[in-house]
């Protein structure tokens, strides 16, 4: 709000100021400075006119004064007069160019100044977006380090894991390794108790066979007593 | 801190369009002289400004009178020369839809009016007075601390950047004049003259900004000097009316004349 | 009220104390001022004068050069705070309301320029 009513009371005066020098200054200046141009213009002709009109009463003084040379005085005068009318209608035409021109000056001075705000306009807004670029670009730049960051952290990370991974797999083959020999062995192992198990069935046969043979030979001669004191007894395999 | 440029400028652009005619009871010569016209600065003061206009009149004067002081009247008063043009225009001619431009001055080489206008026939009279003034100012301002400690080439700069019309030249030293020291963001009191509809001038001791530390505006002033105003008075600077509600601080930054015065005139 | 730009040569300047007494009017008001010799200025025998507020400096300076007695081509200063002169049209009571100290008006005077 502050800065709304700073702007008003400004631009009031502003407004007022402009006013007045568009009334009472512009308006005027061109004029003015014209008016005077030509005053010392005609002052100059004006001085100019009066030392010629000396000169003048100066030869008709002269020429009065010797009748004789009459003729050639005379040719004298008007030639002189000649000669002057033509620089006085030099000057003329001097003065009405010099006004042309400045006329012409005027207008290109309000012409370059009109340029020269355009100008000034459209460095104004290269200006800005010249800032805008440079405050994106820096925005940019943090954003990039910190994606960069960001980046070596995961890269740590994922040689971390990759050395985890082949640790634990290194691991893994030796457990491997250990399994399959454990399950050899267990094979082995299985196959060697199978191998005793039949060897002992076969003994126990044998041994069956033996006893069934021994009995069979004498079978009254045995009490259950000779058995036993024999200790003979059935193998079961 | 006068950094507003645009309105400096527009201020420093001010100019009058003027018809110098001779006082016809002095005209000598036969022939009547033209009227002379001449855009003069609301800023500088008449003295500096006028060489051409009295090589232009004084040939139409008697010449035993060659050496009578040229002196400068409006509506039947001699003008006050001592004053800044645009102030006289505010005072003399005021405001309104038709100001009758270009304003009419009448030239006078006979019976200078010594009890009423001050003898400014030497440029240097006229530099010694605007020096005056803005000493003045700065003891309002500063207490004088900054224009005391100007070199004499400084105070040289500004008073020929006044009477060549050199902005630039003249805002390269008032600028100093014009910043605010070091805690402070305000000058100490504010410079300026309020003119009654007859000429004469008050002046006081009026500062910027309130005890309770606020910004006071043109409003705060009127009310200080006249408590028992009708509130529909206005205040005419510079040919234009400022708001009531314009910054005390930022008026005597902007609005001042060269001499660092505002020259305010009660309408 | 007097024209401000008047340096009359007649009038009597008014030697009483200054009788402030609120019920006068504005212009008849008298302003208390103390004039300092400064440089190689004439003393004063009397330094504290009244004076109506609406005097301007010029008729003050007129009137000290009268009591100095001066000749009419030699020139008189005065400046405040020592600091600046100011302008002969310029009115007392504008210069008491914003330079005085301790209720009176100070002002320096010289025959040369002092101070600029």
């Amino acid at each position: 709000m502050a800065k709304l009513e700073e702007t008003n009371w400004r631009k009031c005066i502003i407004e007022q100021i402009q006013d007045r020098n568009r009334n009472q200054t512009r308006y005027f200046h061109d004029i003015i400075t014209q008016n005077n141009r030509l005053f010392e213009n005609a002052n100059a002709l004006r001085s100019e006119n009066l030392q010629l009109s000396i000169q003048n009463e100066k030869l008709k003084a002269d020429t009065g004064s010797q009748p004789i040379s009459n003729a050639s005085g005379d040719s004298k005068l008007t030639e002189r007069i000649q000669f002057l009318e033509q620089k006085v209608l030099v000057q003329q035409e001097e003065l009405t160019e010099l006004h042309r021109r400045k006329g012409e000056n005027a207008q290109q001075i309000i012409d370059l100044n009109v340029k020269l705000q355009e100008r000034e306009k459209v460095l104004a807004l290269k200006e800005t977006s010249l800032e805008e670029a440079l405050s994106s670009n820096s925005v940019l730049k943090v954003e990039i380090r910190m994606h960069e960051s960001n980046m070596k952290e995961m890269e740590n990370l994922t040689q971390m894991l990759r050395d985890e991974h082949q640790a634990l797999q290194l691991a893994f083959n030796l457990l491997e390794d250990k399994l399959r020999k454990v399950q050899v062995t267990l094979d082995e192992n299985r196959q060697l108790v199978e191998r005793l198990i039949s060897y002992k069935a076969k003994d126990a046969q044998k041994m069956n066979e033996d006893n069934d043979n021994f009995l069979n030979r004498a079978p009254k001669q045995h009490s259950a007593l000779t058995l036993s004191t024999f200790g003979l007894f059935r193998y079961v395999s | 801190m006068a950094n507003d440029r645009e309105i400096l400028r527009e201020i420093w652009e001010g100019k009058i369009p003027v018809r110098f005619t001779l006082y016809p009871d002095e005209v000598y010569e036969l022939q009547q002289p033209d009227e002379f016209y001449l855009m003069v600065p609301r800023l500088s003061y008449f003295p500096l400004v006028i060489d051409k206009v009295k090589k232009h009149f004084i040939r139409y004067v008697s010449n035993d009178k060659n050496d009578q002081e040229m002196w400068l009247e409006y509506d039947g008063q001699p003008v006050k020369w001592h004053f800044p043009i645009g102030l006289l225009f505010d005072l003399l001619v005021g405001t309104g839809p038709d100001l009758g431009l270009p304003w009419h001055i009448v030239v006078h080489f006979e019976k200078f009016p010594e009890t009423q206008i001050f003898r400014l026939n030497s440029k240097d009279l006229v530099e010694a007075h605007f020096m005056a003034c803005l000493k003045e100012a700065d003891v309002l301002k500063h207490r004088g601390q900054i224009v005391s400690s100007m070199q004499k080439k400084d105070h040289n700069q500004l008073w020929s950047g006044l009477q060549n019309d050199k902005f630039d030249q003249f805002w390269a030293v008032n600028r100093k004049l014009m910043e605010v020291s070091g805690e402070v963001d305000h000058f100490k009191y504010i410079p300026f003259r309020i003119y009654d509809i007859e000429g004469f001038y008050k002046q006081k001791l009026v500062k910027p900004v309130s005890d309770e530390g606020q910004r006071k505006t043109l409003n705060d002033l009127l009310m200080e000097m006249y408590p028992k105003r009708a509130t529909s008075v206005k205040v005419l600077t510079h040919g234009m009316f400022p708001p009531l509600n314009t910054p005390l601080q930022w008026m005597s930054e902007h609005l001042s004349y060269p001499d660092n015065f505002l020259h305010l005139c009660l309408v | 009220m007097c024209d401000n730009n008047d340096t009359a040569h007649n009038t009597n300047i008014n030697q009483e104390d200054s009788g402030t007494d609120g019920e006068s009017k504005t212009e008849k008001q008298k302003i208390d001022i103390l004039l300092k010799p400064t440089g190689n200025a004439p003393i004063m025998k009397k330094k504290k004068w009244s004076v109506e507020s609406n005097k301007p400096i010029g008729w003050i300076i007129d009137f000290m050069k009268k009591y100095l007695k001066l000749e009419p081509q030699e020139r008189l200063f005065l400046y405040v705070n020592q600091t600046f002169a100011p302008s002969p049209d310029q009115i007392v009571k504008n210069l008491y309301d914003c330079y005085s100290t301790e209720g009176t008006l100070v002002l320096h005077y010289c025959k040369t320029q002092a101070w600029g």
